[in-house]
């Protein structure tokens, strides 16, 4: 059965004065099952559920794993200090294996792992106002809607421009943040352009994007693509049949205890660390920041890691075998690791490696050479070491 | 319907051709039948090895053939008013960089990394493919000279692409929030300085494998970065534009 509860808090907040009342939620009835349901941002009617509190800043979240982005460069000032929330609750029937399709303007997206075969959203609308009718005014021009198709559940924030309407408002500071329950093997796609996105132990496939929020998973099994603009970029723990794609343009991107059968990890002036990875296919690059490459090989498994200035550094755990191909046109190249038939290119033919020189380019084999490591750093340093 | 009427909806689901209706259709019976669901998880499995084997590359002469007819029909050279035809300016960008990576495909057949630094041998071909030249049916008297004329050509197309594209990101200015817009500024100057350093290094050592390699990476990666500065404007424009702009907080970053 389809559920829908509004849970309809306003809360006005004053910083600086004393507490006045707790804050209070009452749930309101269920609505009739609906396909296509959109949740208006009117307020209920008082009904004692509207209270006025004052609490210091760091208080008016306490239910949310984290606090939501102020939306607003004009959130910011003490002139909008009055703060209104709403809470919108939607029970999604979708199966064991179900979808959800999340789209966020400006807040924070929070995903774990529930049981049975629901799937529930609660969407945190948090206004800032001059007074509480300014923020009243702006909590209800942004809309929560929900739409049911079969096992495929989405979730929109909607503001005025969406659907088309006009309003004199320039700013809108509104911020909703979700936090969701869902089966474990929901698949998933999330996005917000202004906070981070959140998912735990969820096994189903997932492609979540932030523009200015970091992208954090952890225990997953299937991560089609993560990816961040500003923000970084870390998986943990995920164990996957298919490849992942994990990228960022200034923030980092992080793999921990990842095993896929392909993975490319890449960022522009971050960092790229990837620590007890386990890949047959692997690309990581950084423009202007570090690679670093803490793992086992796979036996035939293809490597190639790069940095433009940078530095890329390896260490190696396991004995998997494998040939190096590193380089490095104005910086250093080092391999800590004794190589078969190793070739060693000095950049100054007249100052021997080791004695004033430097290596720009080291070539070789260790055990079979079954893997194919393939590591070039423009500017930076390239080193191999055992870990 | 019984289970032979899912099978190709089962295909669909693994190649990501499902639309949601017929997905949901799907799930339900996914959900109650054991012997579909087994067939899914295979074909899943099937896919994901798929995905894992290496690219196979179409023979040179094909990309040279491509190349050849965008340049022929004017695809490569053709200029539009941004602000006038914006739609079109950016599906010609995407022509473009398609016709840059065909570019890069001619030439960059197979990475010789004999020596970063190191001689005329290269820039002399695939060595996988058995082809000495490296330049499929061109067929250069002098192996060289044509792939230092191919590298130029490549090179321009690549930066007809990237003027395209920064064109079409110029076209809406206030389309991407000013930190978000400051951010992607900033990635280009790094990428335009990796751009000059890989220039500078060609220039004193025209011979690096690895200088003309860096130099294709900075600019594929700018193609890239202004391909997803377009993709984000055109989201806020479709979805959530003005309230976007006005919405994302320059001080929260987490």
């Amino acid at each position: 059965m389809k559920s829908i509860t509004t849970m309809n808090t306003l809360i006005a907040v004053v910083v600086g004065a004393p507490l006045v009342l707790p804050a209070a939620a009452l749930a309101q009835p269920a609505a009739p099952a609906a396909v296509h349901a959109v949740v208006p941002a009117v307020p209920q009617p008082a009904q004692g559920r509207t209270v006025s509190r004052v609490a210091p800043p760091e208080r008016q979240h306490g239910q949310q794993p984290e606090p939501p982005p102020r939306p607003g460069a004009l959130a910011r000032t003490r002139q909008h200090a009055i703060e209104r929330t709403q809470t919108v609750t939607r029970t999604f029937k979708v199966g064991a294996r179900g979808e959800l399709v999340l789209s966020n303007l400006s807040g924070h997206i929070t995903i774990m792992r529930g049981g049975g075969n629901e799937l529930k959203v609660e969407a945190v609308k948090t206004a800032r106002g001059r007074d509480e009718q300014d923020a009243q005014e702006m909590l209800d021009l942004v809309q929560v809607e929900f739409v049911e198709r079969g096992s495929r559940a989405e979730a929109k924030s909607v503001y005025p421009h969406d659907r088309g309407a006009r309003t004199e408002r320039r700013n809108i500071n509104v911020s909703v943040t979700y936090t969701v329950t869902a089966p474990e093997h929901t698949r998933i796609t999330a996005r917000t352009l202004s906070g981070n996105i959140r998912v735990n132990d969820i096994k189903g496939e997932l492609a979540l994007t932030s523009t200015s929020g970091n992208v954090i998973i952890s225990n997953a099994a299937r991560v089609l693509n993560a990816r961040s603009t500003s923000g970084n970029v870390e998986i943990t723990n995920m164990t996957s049949e298919a490849g992942c794609d994990a990228g960022s343009i200034s923030g980092n991107v992080v793999l921990r205890q990842v095993r896929a059968p392909r993975l490319e990890a890449g960022t522009i002036s971050g960092r790229v660390l990837l620590h007890d990875v386990v890949a047959d296919r692997l690309t990581a690059q950084s423009v202007s920041g570090d690679v670093e490459f803490a793992s086992a090989l796979s036996k035939s498994g293809r490597y190639t890691l790069k940095s433009h200035s940078g530095n890329v550094r390896l260490a190696l755990a396991g004995d998997t075998g494998f040939e190096l191909d590193a380089s490095s046109f104005a910086g250093a190249v080092r391999s800590e690791i004794p190589l078969k038939d190793q070739v060693v290119v000095a950049s100054d033919v007249r100052r021997r490696v080791g004695e004033g020189g430097r290596a720009r380019a080291v070539r070789g084999v260790f055990g079979d050479g079954s893997a194919l490591l393939d590591v070039t750093s423009f500017s930076g340093n390239v080193t191999v070491t055992r870990r | 319907m019984n289970c032979s009427d899912y099978r190709e909806a089962i295909q669909d689901l693994a190649d990501g051709t499902l639309g949601p209706v017929r997905r949901a259709a799907l799930q339900l019976h996914l959900d109650h039948c054991d012997a579909c669901r087994a067939l899914a998880d295979d074909m899943q499995k099937i896919r994901a090895a798929a995905e894992s084997l290496d690219d196979v590359r179409p023979p040179d002469h094909v990309w040279m053939q491509i190349a050849g007819r965008l340049r022929q029909e004017g695809r490569v050279t053709a200029t539009v008013q941004p602000r006038a035809r914006h739609m079109a300016v950016l599906a010609m960008a995407a022509a473009l960089v398609l016709a840059v990576g065909a570019s890069l495909y001619l030439l960059f057949p197979g990475r010789d990394t004999s020596a970063p630094g190191g001689a005329a041998s290269t820039v002399a071909g695939d060595p996988a493919s058995g082809d000495p030249a490296g330049g499929g049916n061109a067929a250069p008297v002098d192996p060289v000279q044509s792939v230092g004329e191919e590298f130029r050509l490549a090179e321009q197309h690549l930066q007809a692409g990237i003027a395209k594209l920064q064109e079409a990101a110029k076209a809406d200015p206030n389309a991407i929030d000013p930190q978000t817009a400051a951010t992607l500024q900033k990635n280009l100057a790094i990428i335009d300085q990796a751009i000059a350093e890989s220039r500078e290094a060609l220039s004193t050592e025209p011979q690096s494998a690895l200088a003309r390699e860096s130099l294709f990476d900075a600019l594929r990666q700018k193609v890239t970065l202004l391909q997803n500065t377009i993709a984000l404007m055109n989201e806020m424009r479709k979805g959530n534009s003005a309230a976007a702009a006005q919405l994302v907080d320059p001080g929260n970053k987490s």
